[in-house]
């Protein structure tokens, strides 16, 4: 498999070609307000590496309009070369044996998963208030921009997913569809009754 | 003969056109409009959640319908704005994508600039300067039409709502649901617009700007003080009257003043047919040549991205750079960005 490989769900904007489990080339640029800039160049960029065979993107969780240019990228591209195209847990980018993934879902909020000694996911993932998170994580390592932003933890690497963890998670799960794992609702409200008139 | 794939998201529509040196092969769209009735506008994150799902199933039926394949494309064109910021980024990602992987040049347009180019599939070349009134839940604008491919100029535009909003604060007023321009317009088809004298906001300004909150207000606390049954078709016609007496008043002194003999009228409002019919009107009055895409073409639609993209193409206009931005206030002086 030589997997061209892109994550939006976090303020890095992601691209690489990964070979099996070796990384051929990588294109990271850390600014969460310009995903739809910067990463068309980045995956231009890791193409001069190889070409690839498959595409696997992560699909959040993380915040919807950065995580939408990734996913829609890698389904539009995988269309284009006719390439299978591997939706992917974010968190699994982060994860290692032993751990829990924590990253910011603002609003106080954080997205949390949790991993075995093989570093396999066993919980979530999952968006909850802080406080719930850490009850459910307590003991374990803590990984993620979540982990320091809230007093998880005092480490702060790694804070994002790395595309070579993202490629393996694409061979140990089942892939996740093309869709954002937005784990809330949109936040729009319904009005309120209108006043009743007849013809 | 160039191939031109054509990407619209810029609100709820997720548009795809198919266009070979200005001929129409398809135009697919995918809208979300449901989705939002129950709010009585459009939410842009229910825009951009369904703009994600049909993105690559529509261009797929758009290629379909006109075809071809991927393979025979010469260029990708697509709205990079103005419009919602979301909803732009998903339709400027997936372009770049088909772009990177086929190797195609990429134009970012201006929307309203496509609005403009969509014309030239059905009646031929704009003859330039033309003057463009563009209408739509989104925009309201009078333009200087010197060169669809390089530039356009404001002359005027809403200083509140858009035209479109206006129908659809009113049509919820009458509880007549959303969107408001279709069912309005049917509804007036049965009153009189004569019925109720309702404020022609800016009319005597000299300025190009139109204004439609008061209107809309004006219609609110007529609707309120009445005791008995509303007179719901009287009420649809003579407000639809006021927004298309300034509209088309302003439109014709634009022509008369900058002494041009072309006007053109795009956007979703402009499938509206008292605005139609009126401006058929006093364009005959004014010996200016009247150009209205069919209704299908007036609403948002990929078919005019890709109009655009095959102008720009055929005029050797530079492609856009692979970090072009989606830029939700895009001025209406740049058509490529
Ligand atoms: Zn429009």
């Amino acid at each position: 498999m030589l997997a061209l490989v892109l994550d939006t769900s976090t303020p890095a904007v992601s691209a690489g070609l990964v070979c099996g489990g070796e990384l051929l080339a990588e294109h990271v640029v850390v600014d969460g307000r310009r995903h739809g800039e910067l990463l068309a160049v980045g995956i231009r960029e890791v193409l001069k590496a190889g070409t690839p065979d498959t595409v696997v993107v992560g699909v959040g969780p993380g915040p919807f309009t950065g995580l939408r240019v990734g996913i829609v990228s890698a389904a539009a591209f995988g269309s284009a070369r006719g390439l299978p195209v591997l939706g992917v847990c974010s968190l699994d980018g982060l994860a290692g044996p032993s751990t829990a993934v924590v990253t910011d879902a603002r609003r106080k909020e954080v997205y949390w998963a949790v991993y075995d000694e093989t570093g396999a996911r066993v919980d979530g993932p999952h968006v909850t208030s802080v406080s719930e998170a850490q009850q459910a994580i307590s003991g374990r390592r803590i990984v993620g921009d979540g982990a320091q932003l809230y007093g998880f933890s005092t480490a702060d690497e790694p804070r994002y997913p790395s595309v070579l963890a993202l490629a393996l998670a694409a061979q140990r799960y089942a892939p996740l569809p093309l869709t954002p794992l937005y784990l809330r609702r949109p936040d729009a409200v319904e009005p309120g009754a209108t006043k009743k008139v007849t013809a | 003969m160039p191939l031109v794939l054509g990407i619209e998201t810029s609100c709820d529509e997720t548009g795809v056109g198919v266009v070979r040196d200005r001929v129409l092969l398809a135009d697919e769209v995918a809208s979300s409009v449901e989705e939002h009735a129950r709010f009585g506008g459009v939410v842009p994150e229910v825009a951009s959640r369904a703009h994600l799902e049909a993105m690559v199933p529509t261009v797929d039926r758009a290629l379909a319908a006109a075809g071809v394949t991927l393979a025979d494309l010469d260029a990708i064109a697509v709205t990079s704005g103005p419009g919602l910021a979301g909803a732009l980024l998903v339709g400027v990602a997936a372009a770049k994508a088909y772009a990177l992987a086929l190797d195609l040049p990429l134009y970012g347009v201006n929307h309203l600039a496509a609005h403009v180019a969509v014309d030239v599939l059905e009646h031929g070349p704009l003859p330039e300067p033309a003057i463009a009134l563009l209408v739509s839940g989104g925009h309201s604008s009078l333009l200087l039409v010197k060169d669809v491919t390089r530039t356009m100029t404001p002359l005027g535009q809403t200083l509140d709502d858009a035209a479109g909003e206006a129908f659809d604060k009113v049509a919820r007023l009458l509880g007549l649901g959303f969107p408001g321009g279709p069912v309005v317009d049917r509804t007036a088809q049965l009153g009189d617009r004569r019925a109720i004298a309702f404020p022609r906001s800016m009319l005597a300004d000299p300025s190009y700007d139109v204004s439609f909150s008061g209107l809309k207000t004006a219609v609110a606390r007529w609707v309120e003080k009445q005791d008995g049954p509303i007179p719901v078709a009287d009420v649809c016609a003579s407000f639809q009257e006021a927004v298309v007496d300034v509209l088309t008043a302003k439109a014709v002194r634009a022509c008369r003043d900058v002494g041009v003999g072309h006007l053109l009228i795009g956007g979703g409002v402009a499938a509206n047919s008292r605005l139609r019919a009126l401006a058929q009107e006093r364009c005959d009055a004014a010996g200016i040549v009247l150009r209205v895409p069919r209704p299908g073409l007036c609403t948002d639609n990929g078919a005019m991205v890709a109009a655009l993209g095959d102008r720009l193409l055929d005029a050797g206009i530079a492609a856009s750079a692979l970090d072009l931005p989606a830029d939700s206030s895009m001025p209406v002086e740049r058509v490529v960005c």
